[in-house]
């Protein structure tokens, strides 16, 4: 019994952290078609913001995560004005050179990263201590705090998608670019707001996760790679698809790390990944991009 | 398109074979640190050839460890558990891989390039798991004492001598011969009908589908072709340092292939040859920098991306057009 309340508490954290990174990822792809290597390492760099500012000057948690949020989201910025806009604006038929640009971006993070804060793995101490009883079950408070702010972001993104005229614009812009530039849409102003709004969900993840997982450096590789397996899963280009494919890749996480040995976790992850792209490329709920 | 054949085109390639086949060995025989430099750039030439293939038509492949793997481990086991010789495995890697190569090639077959290049990238950090844990390969501290390439005599007559150790020249003469040859196999398919497909391919795929060209036939070739190219450095690679590990083929070394192509030009033939010679030539020299190696790179990746987006090769025509 206390196995099953492991797991299901598990599988509600992991699931709603999971769909909180990919959402982001998906958001820059939906905007600018750009698969945001680098969204492990703004991840983790999220986390060190948080660890320098909650972890050694004390500042007070939920401001540290507003500061993560903005100090990727002026990253993110700088990245698409100097960088993206002009690779993409070059590019005619094929995405290799967004895409080698992505994959530079992540190396460059990843390693200045190690630079500057060295190799130790980092955390930082829970911001409420204490273990709730819900029932029978009992949760830890980070646990349960890490719920309610993925939660809330998750709703928050889709109250903004879905009901102000900004995250309507953006939402066209997902489903054609031409078309929403006829209807006077400022794309290349919304592709930059959407790269932000990316990057900063990556920072504010790392930010939310560093109380209940210690990170390190090298760690984004590893969360890149995840926000892959969830968008392949779920369907690129659907922002309900990341939710659906983080859900799917946090419970085969939360059942499979009590029941398997870890090794065999990830391969069944990767079994299910490759059966998806044999028999239902477009994912559980993606837009079909054939040839 | 099409160009008369000129030899004048030309002399610039053939001095560098001369360099590359005759005084690069006269000069540096004796210094192995040299010769192991030329070595490695040779063979990870051939690997990055095989990406090369794949960005002629729309690919990007990010997962060529995969088939540098499948084939390092091909040869190490057929010749330590099997007892083969080198030459033989050689080949069955190169099939090997192609095969695999087939097999994920034909999967996202009728899907958009992006989703090749994000399962080759989820694959290889599958891989390496797979080979960390995996009793068959030796699990993490991988294969040793591999079989170097043994002599082969016909009629009482050695055409190839035992290779050693200690005397890298005849590694250097193999894998200046294997770069030379697919140099010239690429060349052929670049030239003849299929590469002016697949140059169709790369330059409007809807286009090319729309007058009778076969996409999927030509990716499928593409992607055969790099991960062949890829089995057999793999196997070299075995050949030449007699382990193999699974943590050498991790997805950055794979990233680090598609950078050769681009620092070098990714439309023309010598690009990634070019990129390869450059960045391995270039580090050893910097064993100061050992630390910041990664990060250097990531900078070139992105300033060449950014602001040579046909690499290095394109600064020697800039300045032709500002003239016209």
């Amino acid at each position: 019994m206390e196995l099953i309340q492991t797991m299901l508490i598990n599988f509600i954290m992991l699931g709603l952290f999971y769909s909180l990174i990919a959402l982001g990822l998906a958001l820059i792809f939906g905007v600018m078609e750009v698969l945001n290597f680098a969204h492990g390492q703004m991840y983790v760099l999220g986390g060190f913001v948080l660890f320098y500012f909650y972890g050694k000057y004390h500042v007070n948690y939920f401001v540290s995560l507003i500061i993560c949020g903005v100090l990727l989201a002026a990253l993110g910025f700088l990245f698409e004005k100097f960088l993206f806009r002009q690779v993409i604006a070059s590019e005619k038929v094929t995405h290799s050179g967004s895409f080698l640009l992505a994959l530079g971006t992540s190396l460059l993070l990843e390693e200045g990263a190690l630079l500057a804060f060295g190799e130790k793995a980092r955390g930082v101490p829970p911001v409420i201590q204490g273990i709730a009883k819900i029932g029978s079950m009992s949760v830890s408070y980070s646990r349960l705090l890490v719920i309610v702010i993925s939660l809330f972001l998750i709703l928050a993104l889709f109250y903004f998608l879905n009901f102000t005229k900004i995250g309507r614009a953006m939402r066209a812009m997902t489903q054609d670019k031409e078309t929403a530039s006829l209807q006077g849409i400022n794309v290349r102003q919304l592709s930059s707001l959407g790269f932000c709004l990316g990057a900063a969900l990556a920072g504010i993840a790392g930010g939310v996760m560093s109380p209940v997982v210690s990170f390190s450096a090298g760690s984004g590789g590893p969360i890149t790679t995840k926000v892959f397996i969830i968008l392949l899963i779920g369907g690129f280009g659907s922002l309900v698809g990341a939710i659906a494919g983080g859900f799917v890749l946090g419970f085969l996480e939360a059942v499979g790390f009590a029941l398997f040995p870890s090794d065999l976790v990830m391969l069944i992850i990767y079994a299910v990944v490759f059966l998806m792209l044999m028999f239902r490329p477009r994912g559980l709920m993606g837009k079909v991009f054939r040839e | 398109m099409i160009h008369k054949f000129k030899w004048t085109r030309y002399i610039g390639l053939f001095v560098l074979g001369i360099i590359y086949l005759i005084v690069i060995p006269l000069i540096w025989g004796h210094s192995s640190f040299i010769l192991n430099i030329a070595i490695t750039a040779s063979i990870f030439s051939i690997a990055a050839l095989g990406v090369w293939i794949c960005f002629k038509v729309g690919l990007m492949n990010m997962g060529q460890s995969i088939f540098l793997a499948l084939g390092g481990y091909c040869t190490a086991i057929l010749s330590v558990k099997l007892g083969l010789s080198f030459w033989l495995c050689l080949p069955i890697s190169g099939i090997l891989a192609a095969i695999v190569g087939l097999f994920l090639g034909s999967v996202t077959r009728w899907l958009k390039g992006f989703y090749f290049s994000i399962l080759t990238f989820v694959l290889n950090m599958a891989m390496k798991q797979i080979l960390m844990i995996s009793d068959f390969t030796g699990g993490a501290s991988g294969i040793r004492n591999v079989a170097r390439p043994n002599s082969v005599s016909i009629g009482g007559l050695t055409i190839i001598p035992q290779f050693n150790g200690d005397n890298k020249l005849p590694y250097y003469f193999l894998a200046a011969v294997l770069l030379i040859i697919t140099v010239i196999v690429i060349w052929r398919l670049t030239t003849c009908p299929i590469g002016r497909m697949t140059d169709a391919l790369c330059q409007n795929d809807k286009l090319a589908a729309s007058v009778g060209i076969n996409i999927v036939k030509y990716r499928l070739i593409s992607i055969c072709t790099s991960s062949f190219l890829a089995g057999i450095s793999g196997a070299f690679f075995v050949g030449y340092t007699t382990v193999i590990y699974p943590i050498t083929y991790t997805t950055t070394e794979s990233i680090y292939l598609p950078i050769y192509c681009l620092f070098g030009g990714v439309n023309y033939i010598i690009g990634p040859i070019l990129g390869a010679f450059f960045f391995q030539a270039v580090f050893p020299f910097l064993s100061i920098l050992h630390d910041y190696q990664a990060i250097i790179y990531a900078l070139i990746m992105i300033v060449v991306i950014r602001w040579l987006p046909n690499g290095i090769i394109s600064l020697r025509f800039r300045r032709k057009k500002v003239a016209e």
